[in-house]
């Protein structure tokens, strides 16, 4: 546990001393911030799903630039093996990287919150949704950094991570609206592949422990594969 | 409760067990046996998705809901639900919804929830915008429409309300048409009749007690919104009349005499008592100035039922102002009561119950304990009743043998008629009354009648001072801030 925290410090400091978890930060909120302003502005109606929405495109957009690095990095200038070779687990290796990032990713939908007390402050929103969402949006989090740090271990090169990260959220994201050209039970399978429908639904106020469970076991899916895939090295 | 707390219980032990087994496959050697390291990755791969997709069935065959809006506007109403988890048959949904409609995007999350009540219930959501193609093999023409299909027969349904898709299961699941007769000939409510006019209180109003007159210029009432019902249920509204002699036909499924204005003939009080003989089912609505003739007194007597003279009112529980119009909040027990809110009725007549052998009766909705009776004819004259005040029976329902040989029928009696007229079928839970006592007449008690719930947004009003600070704090300041942290870590680290 204690080496867990020691990994997590060191992975966390070093994405705060990278302008990357920055310049990420600020172009997120900065959006985000548009569209909240204008949608609230226009709309008049005091819910936070717009946003929410608006964040999980972003997410899906900014997160492989974020966990790119995370091996491809390590592998490319070679001080993985330094790192596998020292006497820690691959799985506390993977965990810190993995907490390090979400923890960054979770920082910046923390800032969102100050839309909801706008709200709050101004109007009287249900805050039913909101607090659904919220949690769809770690959830989310929580897939995507999983998958991020996969594919980031998979390769050296932090381009082809991220684009290799990209295309799987992009996949994930329209599974279903293929479901129709599919026999069944595989149609069934797209259907529930799908990350929109899994995360849609939570968002409006409706939470269904599978869609849940649809996000930690795929969130645990990746990390295992990770691990093991380091393993293996 | 208790299912839906096992389904969370499940949803605790699969992650549990995912865990375990995420820390038991982390010691697996790199290579199983002698199989070279592809093999064993891609058998490890292999089992890993296969563990993770198992995890997913069980936890979407054990699936538990929670729905945290304020107004619940995604929980699908209780008759849909327990619709939807006693079909017995495989029932194909296709749901061609349009997605700037915040209604039918509503529908498609219950429509979701429901699909997971029971393996039966496939639902398909469908963009129409997105699949015209689709839309266009299912003969679908217009947005939000549901088609409906379990074998080979097929309905369509337009809507964005749970509760309509309900009917329509009701209307697909039901295998033979069912017709619910309205008798005519004796001056009854017209079931092709959709006059109807709203209330006011106060001086200016007009009547539909005893005493007062009618002042609102129409031909007549009519019972056009009940007929329109009744079709939504699937069921088929006809007049039939049976003054010219003719027995009731058997098809009808229930007999309806909303309101006579002129007395039965004593043949044709026992051609309605033949047809009760038959097993039918029948609902007599009749207005305190009705009088009736001997003979159907004497029908109705032998199903336990006698129709009082004079007029109900209630000081204590009554609609508004007017005394004469009970509201009646609580109701016997009884399949037709269940779930019933409160119901208004407009100058009632007391009911009694006479002992008749081979039949139940059983009292649904009555006056307050404080309630009297006026003689009234046609407003001759109004005289309070000497007798002490209690409770009138307006509302009952009887069932039973007519003689020993005879099939047991059914029968809803109400002291009053107007009530289910366009004008107050509506309001409250006069048509609630109606349609479930007709679903219970019908022997078909699972008709929903509960309304949708109505989402209400929450909207914001906001100054011109208060947009801007809002765009500064969130466009500028938010970002700008982290942008700043940015660039003193770069200096810093230079």
């Amino acid at each position: 546990m204690k080496t867990l925290r020691i990994l997590f410090a060191k992975e966390l400091n070093a994405i705060l001393a990278s302008p990357i978890g920055y310049t990420v930060s600020a172009v997120f909120l900065l959006v985000l911030g548009y569209t909240f302003s204008l949608t609230l502005f226009t709309t008049k109606v005091a819910n936070l799903q717009y946003i929410f929405h608006q964040m999980y495109v972003l997410s899906i957009l900014l997160v492989p630039v974020l966990t790119m690095r995370s091996f491809a990095e390590e592998r490319r200038s070679e001080t993985l093996e330094l790192l596998l070779t020292a006497p820690v687990g691959e799985l506390s290796i993977v965990l810190a990287k993995y907490a390090a990032t979400l923890t960054l990713v979770l920082g910046m939908f923390a800032a969102s919150l100050v839309y909801a007390l706008i709200l709050d402050r101004y109007g009287e929103p249900d805050w039913g949704p909101i607090y659904a969402g919220y949690l769809a949006l770690m959830l989310h989090a929580s897939l995507l950094v999983a998958v991020g740090l996969l594919m980031s271990s998979l390769t050296e090169n932090q381009v082809v991570a991220a684009a290799l990260s990209i295309g799987t959220f992009l996949m994930l994201w329209f599974a279903d609206s293929v479901s129709y050209l599919l026999p069944p039970p595989f149609d069934s399978v797209a259907i529930n592949l799908s990350l929109i429908g899994h995360f849609k639904p939570m968002v409006s106020g409706s939470v269904f422990l599978s869609d849940v469970g649809y996000f930690v076991t795929a969130s645990m899916l990746a990390l295992f594969l990770a691990t093991w895939g380091l393993a293996q090295r | 409760m208790s299912a839906e707390l096992a389904n969370i219980g499940w949803f605790f032990g699969v992650v549990a067990a995912l865990a375990l087994l995420f820390a038991a496959g982390l010691t697996l050697p790199v290579r199983i046996g002698s199989t070279s390291r592809v093999v064993t990755a891609v058998l490890v791969v292999g089992a890993a998705l296969t563990v993770a997709i198992l995890a997913n069935v069980a936890l979407f065959r054990h699936d538990a809901y929670l729905d945290l809006t304020r107004e619940k506007a995604f929980t699908p109403s209780a008759e849909a639900r327990d619709l939807v988890l006693a079909l017995k048959e495989p029932i194909d949904v296709a749901y061609f919804y349009q997605k700037q409609n915040p209604g039918a995007r509503a529908l498609t999350t219950m429509l979701s929830q429901l699909e997971r009540q029971n393996p039966n219930f496939h639902v398909q959501l469908i963009d129409a915008d997105q699949s015209p193609a689709l839309a266009n093999s299912l003969g679908v023409r217009t947005y939000n429409s549901a088609v409906l299909r379990a074998g080979d027969r097929r309905i369509e349904v337009i809507t964005t309300d749970d509760r309509e898709i309900a009917l329509g299961l009701l209307r697909l699941m039901r295998q033979r048409e069912m017709v619910v007769c309205f008798a005519a000939g004796h001056g009854e409510y017209d079931i092709d009749n959709f006059e109807f006019h709203t209330h006011f209180e106060g001086a200016q109003s007009h009547h539909h007690d005893a005493s007062g007159l009618a002042v609102v210029q129409m031909e007549h009432h009519g019972i056009g919104r009940l007929r329109r019902a009744l079709e939504k249920l699937g069921l088929v509204a006809r007049k039939v009349s049976f003054a010219t002699g003719q027995a009731i036909p058997d098809d009808c499924a229930v007999l309806v005499e909303a309101n006579p204005r002129t007395a039965y003939s004593p043949k044709e009080s026992e051609l309605l008592r033949r047809y009760l003989e038959r097993g039918g089912s029948a609902m007599v609505l009749v207005e305190p100035d009705y009088v009736l003739d001997d003979s159907i007194a004497a029908v109705l007597a032998r199903a336990g039922v006698k129709i009082g003279d004079g007029v109900i009112v209630d000081p204590r529980d009554h609609y508004f102002t007017d005394e004469q119009m009970i509201a009646v909040s609580r109701y016997g027990t009884h399949p037709v009561t269940r779930g019933l809110s409160l119901s208004f009725y407009p100058g009632a007549r007391p009911l009694e119950t006479v002992a008749a052998a081979d039949v139940r009766v059983v009292p649904l909705a009555a006056s307050s304990t404080e309630s009297y009776i006026i003689s009234d004819r046609l407003g001759k004259r109004v005289e309070p009743e000497t007798g002490p005040p209690a409770a009138r029976i307006i509302v009952l329902a009887s069932e039973g043998r007519i003689t020993e040989a005879a099939k047991p029928f059914r029968l809803i009696v109400a002291g009053d008629a107007d009530f289910v007229s366009n004008s107050f079928f509506p309001y409250l839970g006069n048509s609630d009354v109606v349609l479930a006592g007709i679903a219970w007449l019908t022997r078909e008690e699972r008709a929903p009648t509960m309304k949708p719930p109505v989402e209400v947004l929450p909207t914001v009003t906001l100054t011109g001072a208060q947009m801007r600070g809002i765009f500064i704090v969130t466009v500028l300041l938010m970002p700008g801030l982290v942008a700043l942290a940015g660039v003193a870590m770069w200096w810093r680290r230079r």
